[in-house]
């Protein structure tokens, strides 16, 4: 890589079965061979084009081993034909895929549901040449294609989210001619082209765009100091908070820092465990109250400096006392607060008695 | 209604089925051997039943009818649940079929007259047993379809010592209302106020309707009994079910309601997963979930408890009587 080549950190990954199917692509993208250790890879600035060729296994194959190679792939978009299974869906129609089967043989268990799409599609392992074997298939989906299930399962095993645009080329069964559809290669694939652009470059949506719920004026603050898994409860409780008390961030930190805590006084990182303890009792006040009064329970324990630990779910009716003794004292002390301690308070409070 | 109706070739002509094919509309009829050769499967996705809901009619076979959990159910009686049918035409948000099965599509059996063979073993055994319809479907919704109520109606008749529980959702009861009531065959309520009904319980009926079928059955002398099960918090709780239980004691009596059953909202883990892959804004993820140690996920304890106590008392205050009210798997 030189230095005047820009590193893109997001690329999409176009799948065709076909090199046929890929072609108006390969033109219009001005997508040039890569070099990999098997052929049908292309790549062009934002785009990774891939003919796996026809069948489960290939797709799957190909499809991993390009998501293993470019990290930078975010988005992967199947293209191609599909065959009807029935009359539901229009030959010469472009739909997008909603759910993907697999069938070898037999059905196979797992599906893959894309990120948007209408209709339902079934991958087979074998070309569907008799009208049985369609009929069969159009059990589960209303169309028949060789790849997609498979590239979706890569996709699965990646985490990446995936799309399909088929174009219904003609009815699966008995009447399918293979050598004619070859022939009409270059026109699928053009209508592939028209279809992907308007997949691409959709109309502007003039929908307001919703606000992004983001934590860096927390985490980039020197008032806080966040671990990763604070980072991750925050973001949940923040979450939820603005969901449902439409409070924003910066008016919940206010909230925070108004109350009487002698913040101040703490370091930031426990001024982040009560943030997050202040964000638990805003979103859950019930809960709150539940604590308020174990913890009154436990107060004189605790002013002796014993550790009182029970279940923070608060499910188990049971707890445990931790002490340090170091003199007679001590122990007395203990002893008579532990006299005076009620488990059916304890108990009573576990099973809902509390004020509201 | 239906994308496809497969049909087993064997029962194709059972009576059921040309009753169901009367009512049922779909884009295609399949013939097929077993349903289990296609239904499940696949694993669907359970909301592509919005769009892409398909009906299998076909026979039961296995076990037709399964004990309860522990914790079912009002008394200290044996209860077992009947299967009739797979999945349901509902849509709500809680509902734990979404975990259960790997498909929405439903599946109607037609076979009714060996349920009743089964049931007459068990009643030999546990006379005073209770059965339950409804476990993995609603009981009344199609029935218009499947007209088999007066097969269970004779049957109860005959057995006065055993018990049926309809359970539903759905305000279908013109078939109910063609049968003479039985002091032991109980049509059951789910309920929610109406905010939630209209919220979370999708497609079914209204609260009012709902209230609506109650009276009707009420007044026709059937025995009814309330589930207020799933409860779900909001900050409007006590006020909402203040309002629903007001209204429900204008459509009956409280102290003539046979049982309530009240339930939190609870999940499995699977089922859980399914809720907030399926619905990640709903209402349900607001308030705080917790997996309790029998790994199931629902509100902590003392929230549960709490709910379930105002609940009681509000139902009490409207003179409901005490020894009506259970709290549904709530054992301990």
């Amino acid at each position: 890589m030189t230095e005047d080549t820009p590193i893109n950190i997001s690329m999409k990954l176009l799948i065709f079965a076909h090199r046929g199917e890929a072609q108006t692509f390969i033109h219009h993208l001005e997508m040039k061979p890569y070099p990999m250790n098997f052929n049908g890879v292309y790549k062009s600035e934002d785009y990774i084009l891939c003919i796996t060729g026809e069948g489960h296994f290939k797709a799957l194959k190909k499809t991993s081993a390009l998501l293993g190679h470019f990290q930078e792939i975010t988005q992967i978009l199947n293209l191609g034909i599909a065959g009807s299974l029935n009359g539901q869906i229009e030959i010469g129609s472009v739909v997008k895929v909603r759910t993907v089967y697999g069938f070898n043989s037999k059905p196979l268990f797992h599906s893959y549901t894309s990120q948007d799409g209408t209709v339902d599609c079934i991958s087979s392992s074998e070309r569907v040449l008799s009208d049985q074997s369609a009929q069969v298939l159009s059990h589960f989906a209303n169309i028949v294609d060789r790849e997609l299930w498979g590239m979706a399962n890569a996709c699965e095993m990646f985490s990446l989210p995936f799309h399909s645009l088929k174009y219904i080329s003609d009815k699966a069964g008995s009447s399918t001619d293979c050598y004619s559809l070859k022939d009409k290669a270059m026109y699928f694939s053009e209508q592939l082209w028209k279809a992907f652009l308007a997949f691409e470059f959709p109309l502007a949506n003039e929908e307001e765009t919703k606000e992004l719920i983001t934590l860096d004026e927390i985490i980039s603050s020197d008032y806080f100091h966040v671990t990763n898994s604070q980072s991750k409860m925050l973001e949940s409780l923040i979450y939820k908070i603005k969901k449902r008390l439409q409070i924003q961030t910066k008016d919940l930190i206010q909230d925070f820092k108004d109350q009487d805590l002698n913040l101040e006084k703490l370091k930031p990182k426990q001024r982040t465990n009560q943030f997050i303890n202040f964000l638990k009792n805003k979103l859950n006040p019930l809960r709150a109250k539940v604590i308020i009064k174990l913890e009154s329970q436990f107060s004189l324990l605790r002013s002796m400096g014993a550790i009182v630990h029970y279940d923070p779910q608060l499910d188990k009716k049971e707890y445990s006392i931790l002490m340090k003794i170091n003199s007679q004292e001590n122990i007395n002390k203990l002893s008579k607060t532990l006299t005076e301690l009620s488990f059916k308070e304890f108990n009573s409070t576990l099973d809902g008695d509390f004020d509201v | 209604m239906f994308d496809k109706i497969f049909i087993e070739k064997d029962i194709q002509n059972d009576e059921i089925t040309q009753n169901i094919l009367k009512y049922a509309k779909s884009k295609e009829t399949v013939l097929i051997d077993s349903y289990d050769s296609i239904w499940g499967k696949v694993k669907k996705p359970y909301l592509q039943k919005r769009t892409n809901l398909n009906l299998f009619i076909a026979r039961k076979k296995g076990q037709l009818i399964k004990e309860t959990p522990p914790a079912y159910g009002h008394g200290s009686e044996k209860h077992f649940y009947h299967i009739h049918s797979y999945n349901c035409i509902y849509e709500c948000e809680y509902c734990y079929l979404q975990g259960y099965f790997e498909t929405p599509d439903l599946v109607i059996f037609v076979n009714h007259d060996e349920i009743i063979k089964e049931m007459e073993s068990i009643v030999a055994k546990h006379p005073t047993c209770w059965f339950h319809a409804g476990e993995f479907s609603d009981s009344l919704a199609l029935s218009h379809m499947t007209n088999e109520l007066s097969i269970y109606f004779k049957f109860f008749k005959k057995f006065s010592d055993s018990k049926l529980e309809l359970r539903t959702k759905s305000t279908n009861i013109k078939i109910l209302l063609k049968e003479s009531p039985l002091k032991n065959v109980i049509t059951t309520f789910s309920l929610s106020p109406s905010s939630v009904t209209k919220e979370l319980d999708k497609k079914t009926p209204s609260l009012n309707h709902k209230l609506r079928a109650i009276n009707e059955l009420h007044k026709s002398g059937f025995p009814i009994g309330i589930h207020l099960d799933p409860i779900v918090y909001s900050e409007n709780f006590q006020k909402d079910y203040e309002t629903l239980l007001d209204k429900l004691a204008e459509a009956i009596p409280l102290d003539l309601v046979n049982y309530f059953s009240l339930g939190v909202v609870r999940f499995t883990k699977d089922v859980y997963k399914e809720v907030k892959r399926n619905y990640p804004d709903s209402v349900i993820h607001k308030q705080e979930l917790i997996k309790g140690h029998d790994q199931k996920v629902k509100y902590p304890r003392p929230l549960r408890i709490w709910i379930l106590n105002q609940v009681k008392k509000m139902a009490l205050q409207r003179r409901a009587i005490k020894e009506s009210i259970y709290l549904c798997m709530e054992n301990e």
